[in-house]
């Protein structure tokens, strides 16, 4: 049995906030960290979306489907209302570098060619979900100059057990407050993984989302949370919505933003 | 204080009893888990070299120093005395050729004829390669060890202090694809120095105790090329896993009780680079382990 998203995640920013050490940073901010943490979610228990503050889940639905498009301008965000990357993107043009989607979708070969690494995961969970190298990594090395932002979410694998499909994200560097509970962290590798699920059978069952875990090896918090309210039960509701394909339409996600209106946030 | 070897006990207990039985790759079947940690505190010394078997930290540590050359052939592993990765290229010998070789005759072709070795001891573009010579599709060469030491001691409150070996477009090539796949450091206002290991398949009878040995080496080389002193090592497993035939020698080892931990030291005062050091440079003191248990590697 897993612990909720309501005790870990706030225990978790207390420990920070309490153990943390002071620590310089790049940005010149100043933050507390802990180094080495781990998050775990059942989620047939429900959606592990932050519900002791209100988190925009239309970005980051967006956003998931953003980085699925293999895409690496800020354009297709902003034409659909979400600024989140702009401060990184070139005012001009709106060009971010090969930053996540465009090492998930092509990291590029040194023949010319590109890898389809979202493609791969799904190829093996359809036809060896047993394996142990069901991975997607979006630190590039040989790229990294390039991108206008590091990958945060640097790498995550799946494993499938009795036709359960489980993710771990490993995040080298995890703003709890703004990242972990937004947009890079914990609903958006939930969507992440119920969208791979949802995209293909295993075997002769349909695949159900089980267990997400998230290991962050990094985090830095500025400010305390007030207690939890009841958790969403999003991924009930998800795993009854059919999904097109890895290339869902952003309708699909609104008309899941809609199950998130009842949820009880602050 | 509780012994942190029972991080290690417990985890072999969880999955030996409530591990998936799966099939895998090498068709010996396995029980496993997904997502697991152990966190061990370096600062006293004490390093996570199990006492409830002895494990070869030597070979372990021989291993490391192997991945850091940014070696690929196993005929230097071989110079040492090491076999750990032998299997591989001698499976693949007996398969291409059809010739039943034993394993001392193969590494006694290796060792002596530079020919043979080139062509049947290769293991492909597996860890060191992509630790020292990662080559983008621009074909431009990154040494991701050497920018980890500068940063450790030009910017050490950096989030970016990693490498790793997934190199997407490689893995093919590669004999194994890494299963200690990133390794990423961060350092403490007070100057100590952690370590993360993120494993996403770890074979925990007889990989997982020869990794942790490896990854703390490392650490301490790392930590006395920066001047630091020794935080946390962290280990994070993906697909945490027991062969089906490991299980008697599980739970011959859930029966013992750890023994006081081991410490480690680099004997020496810091080489040039990290580059400079070699096996007679470490030290494991106060290291009286349980007998040895021995058990079949699944290739």
């Amino acid at each position: 049995m897993t612990r909720p998203i309501r005790s870990q995640y706030e225990d978790f920013m207390r420990h920070v906030f309490e153990h943390g050490v002071a620590k310089a940073d790049r940005t010149g901010t100043g933050t507390r960290s802990v180094f080495g943490q781990q998050m775990r979610f059942d989620l047939r228990e429900g959606f592990p979306l932050v519900t002791t503050k209100k988190v925009h889940f239309k970005s980051i639905a967006l956003e998931l489907l953003w980085f699925l498009r293999g895409d690496g301008n800020a354009r297709w965000l902003q034409e659909r209302g979400v600024s989140i990357w702009d401060e990184w993107a070139n005012p001009e043009t709106g060009d971010l570098g090969p930053v996540y989607g465009v090492q998930w979708r092509s990291w590029p070969t040194p023949d010319g060619g590109h890898i389809d690494q979202i493609a791969e995961v799904v190829k093996q969970l359809k036809s060896n979900p047993d394996s142990r190298r069901i991975i997607v990594s979006a630190w590039n090395v040989a790229e990294l100059s390039k991108m206008a932002l590091l990958p945060c979410h640097a790498f995550f694998q799946f494993y499938v057990a009795e036709g359960r499909l489980s993710c771990q994200l490993y995040q080298r560097s995890a703003d709890i407050f703004l990242g972990v509970g937004f947009l890079s962290g914990i609903a958006h590798q939930s969507l992440n993984a119920v969208c791979l699920c949802k995209c293909g059978t295993v075997g002769d069952r349909s695949a159900t989302v089980n267990e997400w875990s998230l290991v962050s090896a990094y985090t830095a918090a500025q400010e305390d949370e007030e207690h939890p309210r009841r958790k969403s039960r999003l991924a009930s509701q998800l795993a009854k919505t059919r999904v097109p394909g890895l290339r869902a339409s952003s309708k699909w996600f609104d008309s899941r933003r809609r199950a998130i209106r009842r949820m009880d946030c602050h | 204080m509780r012994h942190p070897e029972h991080q290690y006990l417990e985890m072999l207990g969880r999955v030996l009893e409530s591990g998936d039985p799966r099939t895998d790759r090498t068709g010996v079947g396995t029980l496993s888990r997904f997502g697991e940690v152990a966190r061990f505190d370096l600062s006293s010394g004490e390093v996570p070299i199990l006492t409830t078997k002895r494990v070869y930290w030597k070979t372990a540590v021989k291993e490391m120093l192997w991945f850091l050359t940014g070696g690929t052939n196993i005929r230097d592993l071989l110079r040492e005395k090491v076999s750990i990765w032998t299997d591989w290229p001698l499976e693949r010998y007996r398969k291409a050729t059809g010739t039943h070789i034993s394993q001392a005759e193969f590494e006694m072709r290796v060792l002596e004829d530079s020919a043979f070795a080139a062509q049947w001891g290769e293991l492909g573009p597996v860890y060191g390669k992509q630790w020292r010579n990662w080559v983008g599709s621009d074909g431009k060469v990154y040494d991701q060890i050497s920018n980890v030491v500068q940063t450790l001691k030009t910017n050490p409150s950096s989030r970016r202090i990693l490498f790793h070996g997934w190199n997407v477009p490689e893995i093919d090539r590669m004999a194994l694809p890494p299963c200690h796949l990133l390794y990423q450091y961060h350092v403490s206002s007070d100057g100590r120095l952690s370590c993360i290991l993120f494993q996403r398949s770890a074979d925990i009878l007889l990989g997982v105790p020869f990794n942790w040995t490896g990854a703390v080496a490392l650490q301490l080389m790392l930590a006395q090329q920066a001047g630091l002193g020794l935080g946390e090592f962290v280990w994070m497993g993906g697909d945490v896993h027991l062969y089906k035939n490991h299980v008697d020698q599980a739970r011959e080892q859930l029966s013992r009780s750890p023994r006081p931990m081991p410490r480690m030291r680099i004997t020496k005062a810091a080489p040039e680079s990290i580059d400079g050091y070699c096996i007679e440079d470490f030290a494991v003191e106060g290291y009286d382990p349980h007998p040895a248990i021995k058990a079949e590697v699944a290739v």
